[in-house]
């Protein structure tokens, strides 16, 4: 509701129409109240007015002329016609006939009366309301001492004076007529002469007292009578006047706010909107405001002239009310538009000088922008210095310069610090993590950081995706092991009961056999090739706990010593003289040294040694095991690990070339590390693992 | 004459196990979800289920959760998962052995003769026969005899395979060091000969497990030593 009327566009045209008629009819009721703000207050009459007052002033001023010019008379003997003149019509202005204004002219020294226009009989007191007195002081330089000089005499040692006289002529003094030098004024120091005016007779001088005031009653009609008339006449309308003019500011004042309010706002539309005006830039507009409301004054200073010098005619009241409209129009059109401005925040920033401002700030940061950052810091470093040392001059500059330039360092680091964090966490895996690139960053931390942003962005894009195909990987793993487990199963079970049919013929039964031998390979080979995936895509469960690799060393020697024995391998281990304790998962360390074992069965050239030493050295615990290859051993160790690869003969025994990718997979997912060498037929194998220095529990 | 009850989605393994079970001398009755196990448990007098986990519509942990809530009949899981997780899931929730595929049949045959004898032989319960008999799970130690039985069959054990189980079935759940086992059993300081504690206990193992592999009853526990399971 507020809103609508605030915006309502008949509304504010009456607004602006109440506001100008208003604001210009109580400028005006002001002034005048202002201008007699004594008279209404002290109410002491005419008398006290600064009508009268001003009246009196002026009469003083024809006083002093009066008695310049009998001064005059008496020094020259006579006056020049034009002079006598003017005296005499003073003397008729000033004549109690004339004028109420009545006054008395005495020496000052010694009291003796000179002029005045009291009629015979009359005291100043006993005639004017009330006795004002001033001095006056005449004087007058017959000649001048400026044009005398003095001249060194060598000889003599002094100066000689020289007086230059009013026809023209110098009269030379020496000290010895000092005495007559006096009379113009000059005395003898010794050497030199100094001027003293008040000894120099050429110097006429008078001072005389005025006494001076107004008749009460008045006698005659002048201004004074006129001013009586005028004060009278006003004097019932001043309170009202001053009501009126109160009433009236207030209610301009009132009309102004509720303009400003609704300023910028329009009835359809939401937010504040600039118009065209509210465009112009603040600082021009305030120039032409400052010259349209000079241009406007200088007009009413020549009606007001008018105004003073005659009655109030037509003509200038019509002059004056177009005048105070278009003085006020132009306060009130700028009261409005600062309002907009002020609202849409545009005060400063549609100025010229900021406009201008913002231009060169561009201009240097564009030129900044294509020098190298070093440069960037050097120019800035010695445009501190120049700060430095221009602020240097004035003591009070210097804190102000200094915390200034601290405070933008500050800043820069708060800055930094921000992209700094920003780029830990995101680095601490939290690639989501968005560095806050608003408020007033510097660019080019700005570009750093979203640099950083992007940089976490694809991080997280990788991430996801690697998460999501590991996911995949993982249920792809385990449908495929059950969807081939399933067939696989009957496939064993049907070849049993093959196995167990009383078949005739021969060769009928080893194919049997080939299918069975072939079906367990299969079932070996799904089982490793799923074990295989999940140690390499990780997806397998680690309980880490604390166990001894010697105890677990020994227990896997247990479970092959006489498979080892049935081979013809001799196993030959050593141990260190205390338990190795390590942080790992027993069942995967198990599956690790089984498949290196089993690989050691199978793969070892019967009738060897097989060595299987445990070393604790530097923190970490070492199993090594050795053995020499039946086959020659011509692909690279690297190589080995990979799945599916096998010794290039071993392809035709069993096994699925799974076992040492899957040992690599296990050893890393606990933390360990493994490694392979070939040396000739020599196989080395070795598993370290940090030690658990804990003690034991 | 016992009745086995043969639950898989596959046919083929269904019909591959009715074969061994029935030249085993056992009656069998085929059902091919989960459903179907339920209802036929309720017509018929049915004394173990081989039940598969992997099935359409009711699957076999469901399926045996249900069989649970009145049941007490030998449930023996056949499962492609290998995932331990899965494993225990199964048992905690009332099965009583699983065997994973691809199973070797004879395994399958052997598990379903030792969860059979312990269902009707000993009927489940524990056999507690005087202060010198210790009893876990299946096994049966009788110190005054010196003799072993696994679900009701005879073991014969060497005597320090003997000493070794009753160390173990004494303190069922502590997992023993080949260290210290050597020191109790052999009543010698162990100095470097834990080995052949290993070797005793593989021996052991291969004659109380169905499969060593994947033993049962006595657990390796990789790097600490080993323990008697507590059933």
């Amino acid at each position: 509701m507020k809103k609508q009327l605030r915006t309502h566009p008949a509304l504010k045209a009456l607004a602006v129409i109440l506001a100008l008629v208003l604001g210009a009819g109580g400028f005006w009721a002001s002034l005048f109240t202002l201008s007699q703000w004594d008279d209404i207050w002290t109410g002491t009459g005419y008398y006290e007015s600064s009508n009268c007052y001003s009246n009196l002033y002026n009469r003083l001023a024809q006083v002093r002329e009066l008695a310049w010019l009998m001064q005059n008379r008496t020094w020259d003997g006579s006056l020049s016609y034009l002079d006598q003149q003017r005296l005499e019509a003073l003397q008729e202005a000033l004549s109690p006939e004339q004028t109420n204004f009545r006054f008395r002219l005495v020496d000052n020294a010694t009291g003796e009366p000179v002029y005045g226009n009291l009629p015979g009989g009359q005291t100043m007191e006993g005639a004017v309301y009330r006795v004002l007195s001033d001095s006056l002081e005449l004087q007058r330089y017959n000649g001048g001492h400026e044009d005398d000089y003095q001249t060194w005499d060598q000889e003599m040692d002094y100066y000689q004076l020289h007086i230059i006289q009013s026809d023209g002529s110098t009269l030379l003094f020496l000290p010895e007529e000092e005495s007559v030098a006096n009379q113009y004024g000059w005395l003898f120091n010794g050497s030199s002469w100094d001027y003293y005016e008040e000894l120099d007779r050429r110097v006429l001088s008078r001072v005389l007292a005025v006494e001076y005031g107004v008749t009460n009653p008045q006698t005659v009609t002048d201004e004074f009578t006129e001013g009586a008339q005028d004060y009278l006449e006003y004097a019932q309308y001043l309170p009202g006047v001053a009501l009126l003019s109160l009433a009236l500011d207030v209610l301009t004042v009132l009309l102004v706010v509720f303009l400003c309010l609704g300023a910028g706002r329009r009835r359809d539309r939401e937010g504040v909107l600039l118009n065209h005006f509210d465009r112009i830039p603040l600082d021009l507009l305030i120039f032409l405001e400052f010259w349209a409301l000079a241009a406007l004054l200088a007009l009413g200073d020549s009606m007001a002239w008018a105004l003073n010098s005659g009655a109030l005619n037509l003509e200038t009241a019509v002059g004056l009310g177009v005048l105070s409209l278009g003085i006020s129009g132009c306060l009130l059109a700028f009261l409005l538009t600062l309002a907009t401005r002020i609202k849409t925040r545009t005060v400063f920033s549609n100025t010229l000088t900021w406009l201008l401002c913002r231009a060169i700030g561009r201009l240097c940061r564009a030129l900044g922008r294509s020098w190298p950052l070093t440069w960037r810091v050097v120019v800035l470093f010695l445009l501190y210095l120049l700060g430095s040392v221009l602020t240097a001059l004035t003591v009070f500059l210097i804190p102000v310069y200094q915390g200034l330039a601290l405070y933008f360092l500050c800043r820069w680091t708060i800055q930094w610090r921000r992209v700094r964090e920003g780029a830990a966490r995101i680095v601490g895996g939290d690639p989501s993590c968005k560095i806050d690139t608003g408020g007033k960053m510097y660019p080019d931390l700005r570009e750093h950081a979203e640099q950083l942003n992007d940089l976490g962005g694809a991080i997280r894009t990788a991430v996801d995706r690697q998460l999501k195909s590991e996911r995949f990987k993982a249920e792809l793993i385990t449908n495929v092991s059950h969807d081939l487990k399933t067939p696989l199963t009957s496939i064993i079970n049907y070849v049993d009961l093959l196995k167990k049919e009383e078949i005739q013929n021969p060769r009928a039964a080893e194919y049997i056999e080939v299918l069975d031998r072939k079906s367990q390979r299969l079932k070996k080979l799904t089982e490793d090739l799923v074990e295989a995936s999940k140690a390499s895509t990780g997806n397998l469960a680690v309980n880490r706990e604390r166990l001894g690799m010697v105890q677990l060393v020994q227990q896997a020697i247990g479970e092959f010593e006489e498979k080892f024995a049935q081979r013809g391998l001799q196993l030959i281990s050593s141990f260190p003289a205390e338990e190795a304790y390590i942080q790992a998962d027993g069942r995967h360390l198990w599956r690790i040294i089984d498949n290196l074992l089993s690989n050691c069965n199978k793969y070892a050239m019967e009738g060897t040694r097989v060595y299987l030493d445990v070393m604790k050295w530097d923190g970490t615990v070492t199993l090594s095991v050795k053995n020499i290859s039946q086959q020659q051993l011509n692909i690279p160790a690297e190589q080995l690990m990979e799945r599916f690869v096998r010794g290039e003969e071993s392809r035709s025994t069993e096994g699925s070339g799974l076992g040492l990718s899957i040992a690599r997979s296990l050893t890393e997912l606990q933390g360990g590390v493994f490694r392979l060498d070939i040396d000739g037929d020599l196989f080395k194998a070795a598993l370290s693992f940090p030690e658990d220095c804990s003690p034991s529990a | 004459m016992y009745t086995v009850l043969i639950c898989d989605d596959d046919k083929d393994i269904v019909s591959a196990l009715d074969i061994y079970l029935t030249s085993e001398g056992y009656r069998t009755l085929k059902a091919y979800d989960g459903l179907e196990c339920l209802k036929l448990v309720e017509e018929h007098e049915v004394h173990l289920i081989l039940l598969d986990v992997m099935m359409p519509g009711l699957d076999g942990i469901r399926t045996t959760a249900k069989l649970r809530e009145k049941r007490n009949i030998p449930i023996i899981l056949l499962t492609a998962k290998s995932e331990d997780s899965d494993k225990v899931l199964g048992l905690n929730i009332g099965a009583d052995d699983y065997v994973t595929k691809p199973f070797n049949p004879i395994e399958v045959i052997a598990r379903v003769k030792s969860q059979l004898r312990r269902y009707t032989t000993l009927g489940g319960q524990q056999h507690a026969g005087g202060p010198a008999v210790l009893t876990n799970g299946g096994i049966r130690l009788d110190d005054a005899a010196k003799a072993v039985t696994v679900d009701g069959e005879m073991v014969s054990l060497t005597p320090i395979e003997y000493n070794i189980l009753l160390l173990l079935m004494q303190n069922p759940g502590r997992v023993y060091s080949t260290g210290q086992i050597y020191e109790l059993v052999w009543n010698d300081p162990a100095l470097g000969s834990e080995n052949t504690v290993a070797v005793h206990i593989r021996h052991l193992r291969e004659k109380l497990e169905i499969d060593p592999a994947n033993p049962r009853y006595l657990k390796v526990v990789w790097g600490l030593g080993y323990k008697m399971e507590k059933l």
